[in-house]
């Protein structure tokens, strides 16, 4: 036996979650706080608990427009548990659905930036501008401490696509927006109607 | 790098001027749990952290930006509540003081006028301690931000603190996701290497992954 200092190498089995298959899983559907098997075969209620524990925005007393967009988070997450019990091949084709949900909502938001925006003022269109980003930000929070999250990554990449667009749209009509005038602080934005 | 965006993360508006609240909204600005001392614990702390874990050391790049932005909403509300106010006012909430060094502006002062410092920051260089450090710093500014939306009734002030309340919390839970990784990446296995070379695997080794001869 080999002399390793007293201490025994202890040999890992394989982790369930080391396989490819389930690596790029998303999060909620695993338990918080440990790596125990999700409840895969779950219904919504359970499945929507582990959602908020996930991501406390969903628990907190937060500003009207962030209350529109977990809704359709909760949602999604039931959908692909409904879609896990149906299929055994859940896998092909959950990835299948999200890229397709990705494609529709960004060609939606694409469509509605020509539209919209046009009929926006100042006032809401930075404040349009502002809500995006925030939540751009919050994803990113998200997404580093959850790589592997396909979810958590296409929600950041929506809002942050939308964000761009809103501040190539805001600075083609007032100014761009990390460009410093006479205009800071923001109060002007928010009182000034466009 | 940063790049500068003129905008705040949050619309920031008050109702009516309340000098007395603008000086207790200088504990969050320049005081132990603010957001100042929040920055730059966290954007310290990444230099260490990104040795052992890069999923940590951006976590912390990102919150100390964010943390940033903060600072600047917290300044723009204190700058905000004593804009017009008469002399007169100030004196009344305590504030003459600033007003003959710092005029309506905020400084890195904490509501009791004590300076901000350094040690306000700890940063060990540990993963584990770091990380744990700015879970406790975290609560401890959601704490004081609940303290201070009791203290007004200004609908449009109670709304910027309860933002800036609630990342709080997020940032305190990203925290102890990132605690809860770093568990599991270190392994929790610490070993004291005596005659050593220092160096960052010194105190945690990954059995696994090294050869037997590397082995203490």
């Amino acid at each position: 036996m080999p002399d390793n200092g007293g201490i025994r190498k202890k040999v890992q089995p394989e982790k369930w979650y080391d396989r490819p298959a389930v690596r790029g899983l998303h999060p909620s559907l695993f338990a918080v706080g440990s790596r125990q098997p999700a409840r895969l075969f779950g219904v919504f209620p359970e499945i929507a608990t582990i959602v908020a524990e996930c991501n406390d925005l969903t628990q907190l007393p937060q500003p009207a427009y962030l209350a529109l967009e977990y809704p359709v988070q909760l949602r999604g997450v039931w959908q692909q548990s409904q879609g896990f019990r149906i299929f055994p091949p859940f896998f092909l084709l959950r990835s299948l659905s999200v890229d397709a949900a990705t494609k529709r909502s960004q060609e939606g938001m694409r469509g509605m930036a020509h539209t919209e925006w046009d009929r926006m003022g100042r006032k809401e269109l930075y404040h349009r501008l502002q809500l995006h980003q925030f939540q751009a930000y919050d994803w990113m929070l998200y997404t580093d401490m959850h790589p592997h999250s396909r979810e958590g990554l296409r929600r950041f990449q929506e809002h942050n696509e939308e964000a761009r667009q809103l501040r190539e749209t805001f600075a083609r009509r007032y100014r761009p927006i990390d460009q410093w005038d006479d205009q800071w602080p923001v109060r002007s934005e928010v009182d000034v109607e466009g | 790098m940063w790049y500068y965006e003129a905008k705040f993360e949050h619309p920031v508006k008050v109702n009516h001027s309340d000098p007395r609240l603008a000086k207790l909204l200088l504990a969050q600005y320049g005081g132990p749990q603010g957001e100042c001392a929040a920055a730059l614990r966290y954007l310290d702390q990444r230099y260490a952290m990104s040795d052992f874990d890069k999923r940590t050391a951006g976590l912390l790049t990102d919150i100390g930006t964010e943390e940033m932005a903060h600072l600047e909403i917290l300044g723009e509300l204190y700058h905000q509540l004593v804009e017009g106010v008469s002399l007169h006012e100030l004196k009344e909430a305590g504030l003459a003081g600033n007003y003959v060094e710092f005029g309506t502006n905020p400084f890195y002062i904490n509501e009791s006028g004590q300076p901000w410092t350094a040690g306000y920051i700890s940063a060990t260089g540990d993963p584990l301690a770091d990380v744990h450090e700015d879970i406790a710093a975290e609560e401890k500014a959601r704490a004081v931000y609940e303290h201070l939306i009791d203290l007004t009734d200004d609908p449009d002030v109670k709304d910027t603190l309860q933002f800036l309340w609630s990342r709080e919390i997020v940032h305190s839970r990203r925290f102890r996701e990132a605690a809860q990784h770093l568990d599991e990446v270190l392994h929790e296995r610490r070993s004291i290497v005596i005659g050593g070379p220092v160096s960052r695997t010194n105190r945690y080794v990954h059995y696994e992954h090294k050869p037997e001869s590397d082995r203490p």
